[in-house]
């Protein structure tokens, strides 16, 4: 009998927890609540930050010199610098907003923006390509970012660079302002506090970390006394959701303001919702096809120009790439200057066939696609396979982890892969180009993993040269891009190695009831103006 | 025909045979008796059969290419054009899942193909010989066996790179250790006894002894385990192939169909239960006819 009671209030306390998990939930007024998978959170070092979820955690912890306009893509604005000139010889010049404080509560002086770039580069962090490709190393950055006084901070040349690529540059994470003091009571050998600051923040942004547990949640309280005003959301709680359709359903419950890496399918059925409102972020990576040159078979021009006949690049942008991508035709969007129409990828299933019996490949030959085991790679890969079966080429598919899979183009050791150029929008041509066509050094050992042509073993001296000559000018935009388009067009006609099948594309889906949330193309989107309504 | 088919009944139960062969008929025909007497194993016997018979005749049976995309079709509800629906690269699921069975049919049979004759040599020599070699090799069947095999396969697919030979490879190095314990078990118990007693004294050698007289004597008990161990290596192959460890895209292996499916649970729930039922069905199957397939072979149910 007592049995046969505690199995009644058992059942009724069931019942009563799933009629209340029924009921509507709702997140308080004053809380943003994000959802995303914090896989490549790994850092919150702002030197070191290398994914989309760690730029949006940092970008609230800290404050740029300058800021993007999130209305109006690759219109700089005023950050912790209220102003700036450039210089006839290309230095920079920038005033600090006196307004602008630390979260420890002391001023921001130009010697912690010298600090913090000198910092960049010495530590040989991400950050550190970013501004070696500018010319700055460990040995001239303590002369050439320098404090001329409190309030203004002096970037000299290094080598020639249009001052317009790195006042954008400098909108992004790698312009964080750290505090040199908070810094130096956690230093530990003279780290410049990196062991320090990979799990803590010393910043002037809106909100401080409150809590950080690895794949598992962020906590950011307000900072009350921000100069740049206080923030609307008392906190904003991040949570490690690595399941799509958990983001999902957690989001048409009220559960989650914000959902981050939906998949396309979600995002589809979220956008059915009327309490749902689905941006998209346009990023300036590409989904590509590479091919390795050192293969016998792709090092042939012709076999290359051939297989890019291949590709149903509709097909796939309408249906795989769906809400990942958008189409691309070639390294530099229509929307960029320096746009060239009518290059790059065409569909024409005859042209291959017969592109590819010209290079005497008539019966076709067998390959391997690396490709990573998550969406929309493998199905991408998938379709890929289809299309190039139809020109008689056998390709077998690999699937792996990160590791597996991009490794071995690392190593230059692979025949065909797929994969995503990652990095945040680029405003500038330079950006878009650089990483898929520029290879300054064709050696295995020079490790240039980074840059697509060199993972291809392709290196265009001409092109090279182009990109180099380019990035030099400083006072001559039409010229500039006009040497930008010049590298593309030379590019595109070497039957390259890499083929951009989309463009890509962040979305992520927000709750109707936020008001000014706007995601920022840098994903340095911040949450201190959102408020919520009912 | 009645009267022919009571003859031969009447030849296969008579009391005394009449030579060797008449006998081993007659044995069959008893496992086989009994095993049809169990509705629930001659049902699993069924769907083995069809799967079998789906194997085989499958380029007849599949209405389109299990590979063939059709991005305007995807995500189909099943329908009068795509019974089962489609996929998300508008791929025939009812097609996917017929090749299927080609796939995971392929890994149970060479898995037991691979796995009987280890663990029976394995076991009947550490059982009859004992000493040393049975304490060597009982101690590296323990080493295996205290492994999950999912976890042990994981680990061995890992290192060998995914691929289905691999997962195969995998599955069958952790299917090995119970059956040779099991035949072990049963050598030891046949070592001492008369008949094989009387063997040694005509002089037959040991390994004759192993090889002519235990072993034989084991596969019964073998044959049980395997099939009851059918499931599992069925499961092991889907959970292999879910994680996409086990055959890679595009060939359609139900785990790996699965795991494609759960991404659209919400929306197109085919798209992951056509396949998953798949797996339910054969894997119960296979455990219907391994449990009758016990109690038929059991000598002591008489």
């Amino acid at each position: 009998m007592p049995h046969f009671r505690a199995c009644l209030t058992g059942a009724a306390v069931l019942i009563a927890a799933v009629t209340i998990n029924v009921a509507e939930a709702r997140t308080p007024q004053d809380q943003l609540v994000i959802g995303m998978n914090m896989v490549n959170l790994t850092t919150l070092d702002p030197h070191n930050a290398n994914s989309y979820e760690s730029y949006h955690v940092i970008a609230n912890l800290y404050d740029t010199l300058l800021r993007s306009d999130p209305n109006t893509p690759g219109k700089v604005v005023p950050g912790l610098a209220k102003s700036w000139t450039v210089l006839p010889d290309g230095t920079l010049e920038f005033t600090l907003d006196e307004r602008a404080t630390f979260q420890s509560g002391r001023k921001i002086t130009a010697a912690d923006v010298a600090y913090s770039f000198q910092r960049a580069v010495k530590l040989g962090l991400l950050a550190r390509a970013y501004y070696a490709n500018w010319g700055y190393d460990a040995a001239n950055v303590d002369q050439k970012f320098r404090a001329k006084d409190d309030r203004t901070f002096v970037m000299e040349v290094a080598t020639p660079v249009a001052p317009s690529l790195k006042l954008n540059a400098l909108t992004r994470v790698y312009g964080a302002v750290l505090d040199r003091e908070v810094i130096a009571k956690h230093e530990k050998d003279g780290d410049m506090g990196r062991g320090w600051l990979a799990s803590n923040a010393a910043g002037s942004g809106p909100f401080t970390l409150n809590r950080w547990n690895p794949n598992d949640i962020v906590v950011l309280s307000r900072f009350d006394a921000y100069w740049g005003g206080e923030p609307k959301m008392k906190r904003v709680l991040v949570r490690h959701l690595p399941e799509s359709q958990t983001e999902r359903l957690q989001l048409e419950k009220g559960d989650l303001d914000v959902g981050f890496q939906l998949v396309s399918a979600d995002i589809d059925g979220l956008a059915k919702n009327p309490n749902i409102v689905i941006d998209r972020l346009v990023g300036s990576g590409f989904y590509y096809l590479i091919m390795s040159t050192k293969d016998p078979e792709f090092a042939k021009p012709e076999v290359r120009r051939a297989l890019r006949y291949c590709i149903n690049y509709k097909d796939i942008n309408d249906v795989v790439m769906k809400n990942y991508g958008t189409s691309a035709t070639t390294f530099i969007p229509a929307d960029i200057p320096g746009y060239i129409p009518d290059i790059g990828n065409v569909y024409d299933p005859a042209k291959c066939k017969q592109g590819l019996a010209d290079a005497g490949y008539g019966e076709g030959f067998s390959k391997q696609l690396l490709s990573l085991n998550s969406t929309p790679y493998a199905d991408m890969a998938t379709a890929i396979q289809q299309n190039l079966a139809v020109a008689g080429i056998k390709v077998d598919i690999l699937t792996g982890n990160g590791d597996q899979t991009y490794g071995p183009m690392r190593d230059r050791k692979f025949q065909l892969g797929v994969g995503r150029t990652a990095s945040s929008a680029q405003t500038d041509a330079d950006g878009w180009l650089r990483t898929h066509v520029y290879n300054p050094d064709n050696k295995d050992d020079a490790n240039l993993s980074n840059l697509q042509a060199w993972r291809a073993s392709f290196e265009l001296p001409d092109v090279n040269k182009l990109m180099d000559e380019a990035q030099a000018i400083t006072d001559n935009e039409a010229k500039r891009v006009e040497l930008y388009k010049q590298a593309l067009k030379l590019f595109e006609e070497s039957a390259p190695p890499i083929i951009p099948i989309s463009q890509r594309v962040d979305p992520y889906a927000k709750s109707a009831r936020l008001k000014n949330y706007v995601g920022d193309i840098g994903w340095m989107t911040r949450w201190d103006r959102v408020e919520k309504q009912d | 025909m009645s009267t022919a088919s009571k003859g031969l009944t009447a030849w296969l139960t008579t009391e005394e045979p009449n030579s060797a062969r008449h006998a081993t008929l007659q044995n069959i025909w008893r496992v086989w008796s009994r095993f049809a007497s169990n509705p629930l194993g001659v049902a699993g016997l069924v769907i083995i059969l069809l799967l079998v018979f789906v194997a085989v005749f499958v380029p007849w049976l599949a209405p389109y290419s299990p590979f063939e995309q059709n991005l305007r079709e995807t995500l189909m509800a099943p329908n009068g054009q795509h019974l089962l629906g489609t996929d998300e690269l508008g791929r025939d699921i009812l097609s996917r899942i017929l090749w299927g069975s080609r796939i995971t049919l392929s890994i149970v049979a060479i898995v037991s193909v691979i796995v009987a004759p280890i663990g029976l040599i394995v076991g009947c020599l550490a059982g009859y010989y004992g000493g040393w070699l049975d304490t060597i090799l009982m101690r590296v069947t323990e080493l295996f066996l205290s492994f999950p095999s999912l976890i042990l396969a994981l680990a061995f697919v890992a290192a060998l790179g995914p691929n289905l030979n691999n997962a195969i490879i995998a599955i069958a190095l952790t299917q090995w250790p119970p059956i040779a314990r099991l035949a072990r078990a049963e050598s030891l118990s046949l070592r001492n006894r008369d008949h094989i007693s009387a063997v040694r004294l005509m002089g037959a050698s040991s390994l004759h002894i192993v090889i002519a007289h235990i072993a034989p004597l084991c596969i019964p008990s073998v044959i049980v385990r395997i099939t009851l161990n059918m499931a599992g290596i069925i499961l092991t192959a889907a959970g292999l192939g879910f994680l996409g460890l086990g055959a890679q895209p595009p060939s359609p292996e139900w785990g790996a169909m699965v795991s494609t499916g759960r991404r659209f649970m919400l929306d197109s729930w085919w798209v992951g239960t056509m396949p998953g039922l798949s797996i339910l069905f054969v894997s119960l199957a296979f455990n219907l006819v391994g449990d009758a397939l016990r109690d038929a072979l059991d000598p002591r149910q008489e």
